[in-house]
């Protein structure tokens, strides 16, 4: 509840009969988010116009939209498996270093070690899943915060990786290896519907194995769970492994279908996929399928904000656009859960008498 | 009751999401300084009205008026500035806070000015003055539900209110602490507050309250006044036909077979390292039911938790059925075919915001009898079973899938029992199961657990509710700090039970 001058506003949830479907109340957040940010286009030398041009020669040109999968199946491969481990109150953001360790493992085998693609590409997966357990297990024997935990290997990894490139494996330079030869790369398409078959299985998984049963009484209720025989140990390894694995692959496919090669990151920035993974999950509810459309979402919103770049929109004005549909999309959705609900507060002060 | 109400409720109407109507039309004046006792079964309506009185629901329609003036409760903040506390059937207090920061955060949200040493000895003041022990440092989390309920009560009186709403308040108490909770009922009215006693214990209100209202199915049906109310005349208004037969005594013959729980010398450290069981030892055959009698807060708890494996105990042994288990945790005893009826239903026996169909999956993880095959869930097979628990147990619910507290604490229990029953357990641990049910279903669930053991399984049952025990019970053992001081077989005595249960 707020009260804003005389105003008492209230937020009050609504009855299952009464709630909207969420994905139409996104839809309408998302095209109105869209006309916001285009509206405040206004304040960048661009104008409303060029706002509205950038915007339009991306979305509005079919032949750019592949250009969003790379940025699709990086973000999906880390929020499906943040979702899962959300769900089980494991609050993980290790996904961006279990990319970059993918990416790292992957050309190991790829580049260094002369290995198929499919090897490559496993190895990516279990380096992933490994980073996965590490956490786990510190939490779960140990109780360190899988949150700071994670954190911290965000950096190791991306450390190691900066050293491998400005060292061992440089090609000359300190900021990125040679490329890998052709054979060892594939497309964008191919890695987005690897992703998206994955994606579609853990949410299987969840629905239809014990193992949804385990996350989801573990997130809500451990003492339930654990009396009636769900192991809190092994339900968190499994969701951190689980996360792990198809984070470390996502770097493995973005390395051989996008990068092809290494190159040096900022710590902190680092790749970015990872990180926007959790926004992707949270906006998709923690629901793993639905983490596709709200990845694919955020995909479109990158895809916009390098179409900016060659207009006259500033790029901090472009994330701001961002965080504005993203902003939009999220109240909306909210709406369709609450009410809200307005009343003047000297009215109601009359009523008490 | 002469002069003007203190409080008045007017046709108040509240309705669930799912169209349960909890409270239809219903109209009630609470005088100063009397004791209103508020009867009804499981799902009538009671706790609903007095949410509504405390701010913590609002009603669809209806009027509230407080010495005279409408009044809205947008919280429970503006119920306790109006001088209503509620003392709630589960306790609401912020686990991780002492009873005195519970009382501080209370105070603070009711504008009232208090620092934490003041209300460290407000609470220790005012437990020695109502003979109400609780220690105003002890973190809530570490308290059994009975301390919790009456830290609640300490708050409640330590806002100051006029009216206090007292929700199924022996429910934790031993007999005669309960005794002593009326009597301070009855103090209160005699010093001008009102409290409204919340109670399905016949007993309990006949000796004490100037006036009844019973409530069925959202309606106010009678308020008599304490002098002309019987029994037969409470239970009428209640039931509005016959009641069920009562009593488990004349369940069938049961033979106790070989031995399915044995513990020996069992030690149990407590939340903070203190021993709360110590070196306990007993034995439990299949077809008996042997209660554990006790005041909340003497070990019981830690007992069941070191009995399902929640709990490792630090010394001694626990067999089920000839297999070692203190080791190991819930799974392999729920593979064992042990069933558990907890003490706390939300979020102990239940996983709250989900349904009966995945608490049913929940319930079955570990049995041999679940839902599953090997991995895969079966949630047709869920589906099944949950029907079947609902119809064998009479379960009232919004639906399969609804979620779980969309039912009345009544509901859940009975599902929670029916569950466990469905195990077809050869152990079955129950906390208070008859918790928080009015006399019919108290009934059936007795009335099933005795079953259970003629059917073969080993039935311990761990219950303030002496009463209870005392009808059901092949055996009857007390705890005390820890130890377990007394146990017989019938015919009881249940002078030396309560004594037992009391004696330092």
């Amino acid at each position: 509840m707020a009260r804003i001058a005389s105003l008492e506003v209230r937020l009050v949830e609504r009855g299952p009969a009464e709630r909207g479907n969420p994905l139409v109340y996104g839809l309408a957040g998302l095209v109105v988010g869209f006309l916001a940010s285009i509206a405040l286009g206004a304040l960048t030398p661009a104008g409303v116009g060029g706002t509205l041009g950038a915007l339009a020669s991306v979305i509005g040109d079919p032949g750019k939209w592949p250009d969003a999968l790379p940025y699709f199946f990086a973000i999906a491969s880390s929020a499906a498996g943040l979702a899962l481990a959300y769900r089980s109150g494991f609050i993980t953001i290790g996904a961006e270093g279990q990319m970059v360790a993918g990416m790292v493992a992957a050309y190991w085998a790829l580049g260094v070690a002369g290995a198929p693609l499919a090897a490559g590409l496993a190895l990516a997966a279990l380096t992933g899943a490994a980073l996965g357990a590490l956490v786990a297990a510190l939490r779960v024997y140990l109780l360190v915060n899988e949150t700071l935990s994670s954190l911290m290997l965000n950096y190791i990894v991306v450390s190691v990786l900066n050293y491998l490139v400005g060292g061992p494996w440089s090609a000359g330079g300190f900021t990125k290896t040679a490329l890998l030869p052709p054979e060892r790369t594939m497309t964008p398409g191919v890695a987005a519907l690897l992703v998206t078959a994955l994606v579609v299985a853990y949410e299987m998984l969840y629905r239809y194995t014990r193992l949804g049963v385990a996350v989801d009484s573990i997130g809500l209720a451990r003492r339930a769970a654990e009396t009636y025989g769900v192991s809190f140990a092994r339900t968190i390894i499994a969701v951190a492994v689980l996360s792990g694995l198809l984070a470390g692959l996502g770097g493995g496919l973005y390395l051989a279908a996008v990068q092809q090669q290494l190159t040096s990151l900022n710590t902190f920035q680092s790749l970015g996929y990872g990180y926007m993974g959790i926004l992707a999950a949270w906006l998709a509810g923690n629901v793993v399928v639905a983490t596709l459309a709200s990845s694919l979402l955020l995909a479109v919103l990158y895809l916009a904000s390098t179409a900016f770049q060659i207009s006259r929109v500033p790029w901090s004005f472009a994330l701001a656009l961002q965080a504005v549909i993203v902003l939009s999309v999220v109240s909306f959705v909210t709406l369709s859960r609450y009410r809200v609900v307005v009343r003047r507060l000297a009215m109601r002060k009359a009523a008490e008498g | 009751m002469a002069g003007e109400p203190l409080v008045e409720a007017e046709c108040v109407t509240k309705t669930y999401p799912g169209g349960v109507v909890a409270n239809d039309c219903v109209s009630l004046s609470i005088f100063p300084g009397e004791v209103l006792g508020l009867l009804g079964e499981n799902g009538a309506g009671k706790t609903t009205f007095v949410s509504i009185l405390a701010g913590i629901l609002q009603p669809d329609s209806g009027v509230i008026r407080v010495h005279g003036r409408p009044a809205r409760f947008s919280s429970p903040r503006d119920a306790v500035r109006a001088g209503i506390a509620l003392v709630p059937q589960n306790p609401m207090l912020v686990e991780a806070f002492t009873v005195a920061e519970n009382l501080l955060l209370a105070a603070r949200l009711a504008g009232r000015r208090l620092t934490l040493s003041g209300a460290r000895r407000l609470v220790a003041s005012l437990s020695e003055r109502y003979g109400l022990p609780v220690d105003p440092d002890a973190r809530v989390w570490r308290l059994s539900m009975g301390e919790r309920q009456r830290a609640e009560i300490v708050k409640a009186l330590a806002l100051g209110a006029e009216l206090l709403l007292l929700d199924e308040p022996t429910t934790h108490l031993s007999p005669p602490e309960a005794r002593s909770l009326l009597r301070l009922v009855r103090r209160l009215a005699s010093e001008g507050r009102s409290v409204v006693l919340i109670t399905h214990r016949l007993g309990e209100v006949l000796g004490v309250a100037d006036r009844i209202a019973v409530m069925r199915s959202g309606r106010l049906v009678g308020v008599v006044g304490g002098r002309e109310a019987t029994r037969e005349k409470l239970l009428a208004l209640m039931f509005g036909e016959r009641l069920a037969p009562g009593g488990a005594e004349a369940g069938p013959e049961r033979r106790p077979g070989p031995a399915v729980l044995e513990v020996r010398d069992l030690w149990v450290r407590g939340e903070h390292g203190e021993w709360s069981v110590r070196g306990v030892s007993f034995e439990l055959r299949g077809g008996e039911v042997v209660g554990v009698a006790g005041v909340a807060g003497n070990g019981q708890r830690e007992l069941v938790e070191a009995l399902v494996g929640l709990r490792r105990p630090q010394r001694g042994s626990i067999r089920i059925a000839g297999v070692e288990v203190a080791g190991s945790g819930p799974a392999a005893r729920g593979r064992l075919g042990v069933a558990v009826v907890p003490e706390q239903r939300l979020g102990w026996a239940l996983v709250p915001g989900k349904s009966i169909v995945f608490n049913t999956a929940v319930g079955f993880y570990a049995s041999p009898r679940g839902p599953y095959r090997g991995a895969v869930v079966d949630w047709g097979e869920a589906r099944r079973v949950s029907r079947e628990i609902v119809e064998r147990m009479a379960v009232k619910t919004p639906g399969l899938d609804a979620p779980v507290e969309a039912m009345s604490g009544g509901n859940m229990q009975r599902y929670i029992v029916g569950r466990e029953l469905a195990k077809e357990p050869r152990l079955l641990l129950a906390m208070n199961p008859t918790s928080g049910l009015d006399y019919n279903a108290s009934k059936m669930v007795d009335r099933m657990l005795v079953e259970a053991a003629a059917g073969g399984a080993a039935v311990l049952v761990v219950s303030e509710d002496l009463e209870e025990l005392l009808s059901i019970s092949d055996r009857i053992m007390v705890m005390n700090k820890g130890r377990l001081v007394y146990e017989a077989g019938r015919p009881f005595d249940p002078e030396k039970i309560a004594s037992a249960m009391v004696e330092e």
